[in-house]
């Protein structure tokens, strides 16, 4: 065969070739996604030892977008456009969220939780370690296996006592999940109403890793057990709850694992041994990425196809971008002794050590 | 009338011999189950199982002065959690803390170690490793160690002692500050008065253990109170089981001793409640500790 004669139906054929392949073979894009930094503010402290009413007016913490951050031995609150509200510095424990805040030694008594202005807001009495999420305020009492509730004004809601440590434990609006050592899930109303409480089994060893309620308190995701371990999904309602979805999982993790739902209730974050699971509650579909270390936030933007995930690895931090179901999009290395990722909606606060950066999200559709 | 004895009384002297040889059937049983081992060098707790402890009952030991933490049995790693460090998780009062799985159900947990290397990325355990040094990262005080024992088929946490090799101890447990309160809620101290109206009556105490070397008061392995020889009330510290989101002490009488109803009194312990009826009345309280020093306080009243 003459090639050089049959040279143009070579070319065209190619030519041809690429075009099919570009329009068969392509993957869709979604949408033009790219980052964009917006501010880095670097972190000092602006409050002295001790002190725990700070220098800015009280007002500027009233003002919408307001987060609470923690690193380190460092925690305070910022605002949406890096302003830096508050910034403490403590060798104590602490917990904080947007509405609230409090810090407390390793032989915590009678804790004052604080509003970001550092106003008093209730005193949690009783001995333990206090916990905040959202405007929820929680006291672990000491034996490790015991949870309060407390509400408006330092009033106890409720108690939990259980047989075995807790090993994992969740939030929502609707209500609390705890997980335990020897493979118990319980999961009780805002006003302590037990909503149901049981073993999963389904693996040689009982023991729950991780588990999450969604935001209106009708899913609950697990992660579960040893040899098999596996990933659950429970639906209660109507005072009966049901499990609706599980699955297998690939090896053994041996500690805690990241479960937790997005706002919208649509997915699930679970973990698994050197995996992220992504589970579509919708479809009754699981996907997943590989991750390597351990996940210590995922953001999320309700409605929109992209989430962030921040994983560590000994001192080194991974931010990755992921389109769902499972698609990496971009991801970023760093080392640091702390970080942290807030989502909220298209904006990513990234703290690092000593710095909180802003970084927008373009281009969600 | 007011008499304390240590060893034997001689009423209801086979009665207490039977309840002995169960306690040894017990620590007989779960011993052969597991025969754990001591996970630190020197036993110096700072409070034991049963104990009021800050607003619960203790459910295992916890132990001053110790560096290494080892693993009590041969076992898997089922679970570690580390200390919330960042604003995901929770704030565990075990602090970093290691769960071992062993035969026939046991659980054993390990509480506030300065770290989880030298457990994390270990699948068998064998008895006697090294799971870390004693830290600060659990509620309580720096370097105290938690240990506690979980029966997954019994749905209990264990009392320690009953599976770890025994001690010497020979000293008994004390019985002060007994009181009793009318259904009225007058109070009197036992031993102060002679004549008392018949009623029902909550009987109270201080029952605390001593332990040879040691330093400090701790819970003692039973008690039991008894009017004219008839048992009112067994309270034994050997487990802690749950209902409805709370545990308790279970008796032999089914009564549940929560932390509320066991240390709901700040100074006493709550031991029973029990009838007096017209004439004399011989209440006994009788406190044993594990190493089976026992300790026992008689009251005669005139009940009207």
């Amino acid at each position: 065969m003459n090639i050089k004669a049959n040279l143009k139906y070579v070319l065209t054929g190619s030519i041809a070739f690429l075009a099919i392949y570009m329009f068969v073979a392509a993957k869709p894009m979604g949408s033009d996604i790219y980052f964009e930094p917006a501010w880095t503010t670097n972190l000092e402290n602006t409050q002295d030892p001790g002190e725990t009413a700070p220098k800015t007016p009280p007002e500027a913490f009233k003002q919408a977008g307001v987060e609470a951050f923690m690193l380190g031995e460092r925690y305070g609150f910022f605002t949406a456009d890096g302003k830096i509200l508050s910034s403490y510095a403590t060798p104590n424990r602490v917990s904080a969220t947007p509405v609230a805040w409090a810090t407390y030694p390793e032989d915590a008594r009678d804790t004052i939780v604080r509003n970001p202005d550092g106003s008093p807001r209730m005193t949690v009495s009783g001995s333990g370690f206090v916990h905040l999420d959202g405007d929820r305020t929680f006291l672990f009492l000491p034996g490790g296996d015991a949870v309060s509730q407390y509400g408006e004004g330092g009033r106890l809601l409720w108690t939990r006592e259980h047989i075995a440590p807790i090993t994992a434990f969740n939030s929502s609006p609707a209500g609390t999940v705890m997980g335990y050592a020897d493979g118990y899930l319980a999961c009780v109303a805002p006003d302590g109403t037990e909503r149901f409480g049981f073993y999963p089994g389904g693996s040689d060893r009982e023991v729950i890793f991780g588990a999450a309620l969604s935001e209106d308190g009708k899913l609950t995701a697990c992660v579960s057990g040893i040899d098999r371990q596996r990933f659950i999904l429970v639906r209660a309602s109507g005072g009966q709850h049901k499990i609706i979805y599980h699955t297998y999982l690939k090896g053994n993790l041996r500690r805690q694992a990241f479960v937790d739902f997005e706002k919208g209730g649509n997915f699930a974050f679970f973990e698994s041994d050197g995996r992220l699971g992504i589970f579509d509650c919708k479809k009754n579909e699981a996907s997943g990425i590989p991750v390597y270390g351990e996940v210590v936030a995922a953001g999320e933007c309700p409605g929109a196809a992209l989430f962030m995930v921040l994983v560590k690895n000994g001192s080194r931090y991974t931010l990755s971008a992921i389109e769902r179901p499972d698609h990496l999009v971009a991801s970023v290395n760093f080392n640091a002794n702390d970080a942290f990722l807030i989502q909220r909606e298209g904006a990513i606060y990234l703290g690092t050590d000593g710095s909180i950066s802003r970084i927008d999200i373009r281009g969600l559709k | 009338m007011k008499i304390a004895k240590s060893g034997n009384l001689a009423r209801g002297g086979a009665r207490r011999a039977t309840r002995a040889a169960a306690i040894v059937a017990v620590a007989l049983c779960c011993s052969t189950v597991s025969a754990f081992e001591w996970p630190f060098g020197a036993f110096k707790p700072t409070s034991l199982f049963g104990q009021r402890a800050d607003g619960v009952i203790g459910r295992g030991i916890t132990l001053e002065g110790q560096e290494v933490v080892r693993a009590s049995g041969h076992g898997t790693t089922l679970v570690t959690i580390a200390k919330n460090g960042n604003m995901t998780g929770f704030p565990s009062t075990l602090g970093n803390f290691a769960v071992l799985s062993h035969e026939d159900g046991l659980l054993s947990a390990y509480g506030n170690l300065e770290a989880l290397d030298r457990v994390d990325g270990r699948t068998q355990i064998d008895s006697g490793t090294i799971l870390g040094i004693a830290g600060s990262s659990a509620w309580g005080k720096p370097k105290d160690i938690f240990f506690q024992v979980i029966d997954t088929k019994r749905k209990t946490v264990l009392n320690p002692l009953l599976v770890l090799p025994g001690f010497k101890d020979t000293r008994g447990p004390v019985i002060s500050n007994v009181l009793a309160i009318s259904g009225n809620n007058q109070p009197f101290a036992l031993g102060s008065v002679k004549f008392v109206k018949q009623g029902k009556y909550r009987v109270y105490a201080d029952v605390t253990d001593s332990i040879d070397g040691v330093a400090g008061e701790f819970a003692p392995f039973r008690i039991s109170v008894l009017v004219n020889g008839k048992e009112y009330a067994s309270i034994p510290f050997e487990m802690l089981q749950e209902d409805s989101g709370k545990l308790y002490l279970s008796s032999k009488d089914s009564r549940e001793y929560t932390w509320a109803a066991l240390y709901g009194d700040p100074t006493r312990m709550f031991l029973a409640d029990v009838p007096l009826t017209r004439g004399r009345a011989d209440i006994s309280i009788i406190a044993c500790d594990i190493a089976g020093n026992e300790r026992s306080v008689l009251f005669g009243v005139q009940v009207e």
